[in-house]
């Protein structure tokens, strides 16, 4: 699985960093009285390096060892407080051939993936294209959206949505209005899972504060431009916003995605920990979480976790692959 | 034109309105004595009652104040130390040219991948070893580091759609790449980086996993430990105190945010291009 | 690895001690353990955490190699720390003076002929009713000798008279303390002494089709009213007032006593006089790590919570009901109302209970929350008695 992850990476800055010809012709003729390439590509790697230096501290020093280290205790037995015995590759034969969690886990995940990131980013495009307009009051109605997202996965909030979704909740109180007699959202396990999309679109903050830096850093010349051109405003905002904010778009897909494979926190204190009611919110990490920590065994969570890593990069690499279809860098000189 | 506004104006304020029930209704909760709160049918409080606040302000002593502070610094470190690591990385993978580059961006986003609780005990034993335990260092020094790769890829998507004529024009000036990041890129890049300063901030500011292994002395409590401090499994919560303390600890981080969203919105358009 | 054993931030022959607990039992502690180092000058460095990541916590100081000296420990998870050899055997310190707890408690830590925890604070389980709902319906609930049965019969009436959105009895089916009582209950243990299951597939049959029973003559709450309460007292159905009686620890009954505007009260569960199902329960237990450094002064630590006075006075309840008759004489007198009763139930216990023959094995606290699961799938319809019975002895087998 490493190798997808490193062909993700190098297709997409690849597909990114490469020059156009011309450009990369033009930079050589430049240098071209020093061409012999030393002195220049000396320099630049060493610039490379160095700009780089604090990140490679922080790989080598701090990242590298744990993950290296969760990797090899995925192929042992490991409760924590004795020592890891060596097991193969069973762990991942288990996890693959004989564990319904599992499979309920990554049904579980995969639809609050599929649900929730195109809601949450589509709610974040929609309000930071309204948001970015000039109107009195903005300042204040940006901060309020905000407001969910900063109230995070703190204690309160599963109390809060047990108020909001529950069988008295106020969403059932406001069906009531028309008549309408709602399920107990959160204890029923056709609607439990709902809910906690609904937490994450409704705490949508951060995806559309990148989408409003996204459309700020889009020159306005570029629009005026086009609005000589007679462009209506949903001509202007198709066929000039939307492909200039692709790099952003891009960002938000493919973090949002990874995020929404990872997510915990919801899951866990809205249904304490348990993932229920009967495994209906049971996400792939609170299971991971539950293993290493309730469990004790932390060989077979640091499998599970490869597995996930595994699928997330998959999917980060068919994200890359097609980025270069859809997705145009201002610094390729289009 | 008017009623064009006007119309905006109705329909984000109905967005916020339901936005902000269940925060209205949190903040409600926190005037409320206790045995009043979770009673069915009773929506409004029939007497305010104010005494959450000093009462959860004072509870686990050195009390909520503290927490406040201490969660400042954290969380103040934590945005020095992205702003000035990350936004170096990212340079490097944006706009320099060096060889196995793309192998070290996929290592960089491979880094985001992994589930947290799957390294975290060989990373306890890491910090235990240089003997961080139990201050703020684990929390702080990583992101001097540059261990969030999220405001990397963030920064080098940002720096990539900057046209590359304007640092071209400084290269020919003779300007080396130092001077091309911090002149050049970095004055264009206000939302980005306000990006960055406001999410670290508050992502740590709410963080509750790191702060729960690495603290360990009540006195360096963060605002997320202290929290749960009102919830307790094995007996009585203080859900009044609870809600108070919540929407408290909300303020410093709002406040950071309205101060920071001019210039989330302080784009190319004010500072770059144009001028 | 300087940090090992002498630990983060504590000076040379300085304890760490770690406890989970919120403002009562963090003021209660602190003040005891302040008192403690002003009598004995032992300095304790300490590490409090609220229940939720208190485990995640201590499993990662202790994989760390990082472990405090003192730990509260709770019955359902010292078998998992002891079997792996992170805990000290108490048995071998010979300055352990703890003779005052009482005779049901005082062997509660123990596995096998190893102790491996001195119990902190008591509970137990009872019966909390709310008198409001219970008055309505015109019930009165039976004494000190009633069965199951009985208690399934006044649920359905409590039911019948107070309407369609009002349920007797919250669903215990999921709890498996109540199930070991009712094993119990019929005259066995739950647990043969070494650790396997003495109970049989019919007992979980007939107990998961009581509860099934009872959720159709509506006497416990359908399965949504019951998951909506999941993990939050004050969303249970007994504090929103839709159930009129409920199983709960004796700390539990304060804290609904708190949450609800009606007065509660506080009954025996289910007792057969000849066979009492009850026993006295470590509500915590304080432990040694096996890694400390200052081993003595940990266990110095234990006898002076147990024994002094000061200390007695300054827990007060807060961790739950003192172990020891010296100290619960000592605290009457100085309660909340709430805190009284419990501490009363306390005592009738005391007199109506027989000791549990083991302490909990390792695998415990993951079959109590297997039958949590199990019994939710069965009230959702997902799942049928026989399957679910299936399942638990399947995974209840994969430990032993």
């Amino acid at each position: 699985m490493n190798a997808t992850t490193h062909e993700a990476g190098a297709r997409g800055p690849g597909a990114a960093g490469s020059h156009p010809p011309g450009r990369a012709s033009a930079e050589r003729t430049r240098g071209a009285g020093r061409r012999r390439w030393s002195p220049r590509r000396r320099s630049a790697t060493f610039a490379g390096y160095l700009f780089l230096l604090p990140w490679f501290l922080g790989l080598f020093g701090l990242v590298l060892g744990p993950m290296l280290a969760s990797a090899y205790l995925s192929f042992t037995e490991y409760d924590l407080f004795t020592d890891a015995q060596w097991v193969g590759l069973s762990n991942y034969t288990e996890i693959i051939g004989s564990d319904p969690e599992f499979r309920q886990s990554v049904g579980v995940t995969f639809t609050y993936v599929l649900a929730s990131v195109p809601l949450r980013l589509l709610f974040a495009l929609a309000l930071a294209v309204v948001l970015n307009r000039t109107l009195r009051g903005m300042a204040f109605y940006r901060s309020v959206m905000y407001l969910p997202s900063l109230l995070g996965g703190s204690v309160g909030v599963a109390v809060l949505w047990r108020q909001l979704f529950g069988r008295d909740g106020a969403v059932n109180e406001f069906l009531g209005l028309f008549g309408i007699d709602g399920p107990n959202w959160i204890a029923d396990p056709d609607y439990s899972l709902m809910t906690i999309i609904v937490l994450a679109v409704w705490q949508f903050g951060s995806p559309m504060i990148i989408f409003l830096a996204g459309l700020r850093n889009i020159p306005p010349e570029m629009g005026e431009a086009a609005l000589v051109d007679g462009a209506g405003p949903l001509r202007r905002f198709l066929s000039i916003t939307i492909p200039l904010l692709t790099p952003i778009i891009f960002f938000n897909v493919v973090m949002q995605t990874i995020v929404a494979f990872q997510a915990f926190t919801p899951s866990f204190i809205i249904s304490n920990g348990t993932g229920g009611p009967v495994g209906s919110t049971l996400f792939y990490t609170l299971y991971l979480y539950q293993k290493a920590f309730t469990e004790f065994e932390m060989g077979y969570a640091s499998a599970l976790a490869w597995i996930l890593v595994a699928i997330i990069a998959a999917v980060t690499a068919v994200a890359f692959l097609s980025s270069r279809r859809w997705v145009f860098y201002a610094d390729e000189g289009r | 034109m008017n009623l064009k506004r006007v119309a905006l104006h109705a329909f984000l304020v109905l967005v916020c309105l339901g936005m902000l029930y269940p925060l209205l209704w949190m903040l409600r909760s926190s005037f409320m004595p206790e045995e009043q709160i979770f009673s069915p049918g009773t929506l409004l409080p029939t007497e305010i009652v104010a005494e959450n606040y000093p009462e959860g302000w004072r509870a686990n002593p050195p009390g909520f104040g503290r927490f406040l502070v201490n969660s400042a610094v954290v969380s103040m470190g934590a945005v020095i130390g992205n702003l000035a690591a990350c936004t170096l990385a990212a340079y490097a993978f944006a706009r320099i040219e060096f060889p196995l580059k793309r192998v070290w961006f996929a290592a960089m986003l491979a880094t985001v991948m992994i589930p947290v609780h799957a390294t975290l005990i060989p990373q306890y034993t890491i910090f235990t070893a240089i003997g961080w335990v139990d201050t703020y260092l684990p929390l702080v020094i990583p992101k001097f580091l540059a261990t969030d790769a999220f405001f990397i890829f963030l920064l080098v998507q940002f720096m990539r759609s900057i046209p590359r004529e304007l640092d071209e024009a400084a290269e020919i000036d003779g300007c080396g790449h130092f001077q091309r990041f911090s002149r050049v890129l970095l004055p264009l890049m206000t939302p980005a980086l306000a990006t960055t300063a406001v999410f670290t901030f508050i992502w740590s500011y709410e963080d509750f996993m790191g702060p729960l292994i690495y603290l360990a002395d009540i006195n360096r409590y963060t605002v997320p430990l202290g929290l749960r401090m009102f919830m307790n499994g094995m007996g009585e919560s203080s859900y009044g105190q609870l809600f108070a303390m919540t929407a408290l600890s909300l303020a410093p981080v709002f406040v950071v945010f309205m101060i920071f969203q001019r210039r989330l919105i302080e784009g190319i358009a004010t500072t770059g291009l144009k001028g | 690895m300087g940090s090992r054993g002498g630990g983060s931030g504590a000076g040379a022959g300085e304890v760490r001690a770690t406890w989970w607990g919120g403002d009562s039992e963090n003021s209660a502690l602190n003040a005891a353990l302040d008192a403690l180092a002003q009598e004995t000058g032992t300095k304790v460095a300490r590490e409090t955490q609220a229940w939720d990541g208190y485990w995640d916590r201590l499993a990662t100081q202790t994989a760390g190699g990082n472990a405090p000296d003192l730990i509260m420990q709770a019955g359902s998870q010292i078998p998992d720390y002891a079997e792996r050899g992170t805990l000290l055997d108490l048995n071998t310190q010979e300055t352990l003076d703890v003779e005052a707890i009482d005779e049901g408690l005082e062997q509660f830590g123990l596995v096998g002929d190893q102790l491996y925890g001195v119990v902190a604070a008591s509970n137990a389980m009872g019966l909390v009713a709310r008198d409001d709902l219970v008055g309505q319906a015109g019930l009165s609930l039976p004494g000190d000798d009633y069965d199951w049965e009985e208690l399934a019969q006044i649920a359905v009436s409590a039911h019948d008279a107070l309407g369609d959105e009002i349920w007797g009895l919250q669903d215990g089916g999921g709890d498996l303390i109540l199930f070991v009582m009712k094993v119990r209950d019929d005259g066995r243990q739950f647990y043969a002494d070494d650790g396997t299951l003495n109970a049989t597939p019919e007992d979980l049959t007939a107990w998961l089709q009581y509860w099934q029973d009872l959720r159709d003559a509506g006497g416990a709450p359908p399965a949504d009213v019951t998951a909506e309460g999941q993990g939050e007292l004050p969303n249970t159905a007994l504090a929103q007032g839709r159930a009129a009686m409920g199983f709960g620890w004796t700390q539990d009954y304060v804290a609904y006593a708190r949450l609800s505007d009606s007065s509660l009260s506080l009954h025996l569960p289910p007792h057969v006089p000849a066979t009492p199902s009850l026993w006295m329960n470590a509500a915590s237990l304080w432990s040694v790590s096996s890694t400390s450094s200052v081993p003595d002064a940990a266990v110095e630590l234990i006898n002076q919570l147990t024994n002094s006075t000061e200390a007695i006075e300054a827990l007060g309840i807060s961790l739950g009901i003192p172990p020891s008759e010296a100290a619960r004489e000592q605290l009457t007198g100085s309660l909340s109302a709430e805190e009284q009763i419990a501490m009363d139930y306390m005592s009738t216990v005391a007199e109506v209970s027989t000791p549990l023959n083991r302490l909990w094995p390792a695998g415990f606290d993951e079959l109590r929350t297997l039958l949590g699961d199990l019994n939710e799938a069965v009230a959702f319809g997902d799942l049928s008695i026989p399957d679910a019975v299936d399942q638990f002895f399947t995974t209840a087998t994969d430990f032993t």
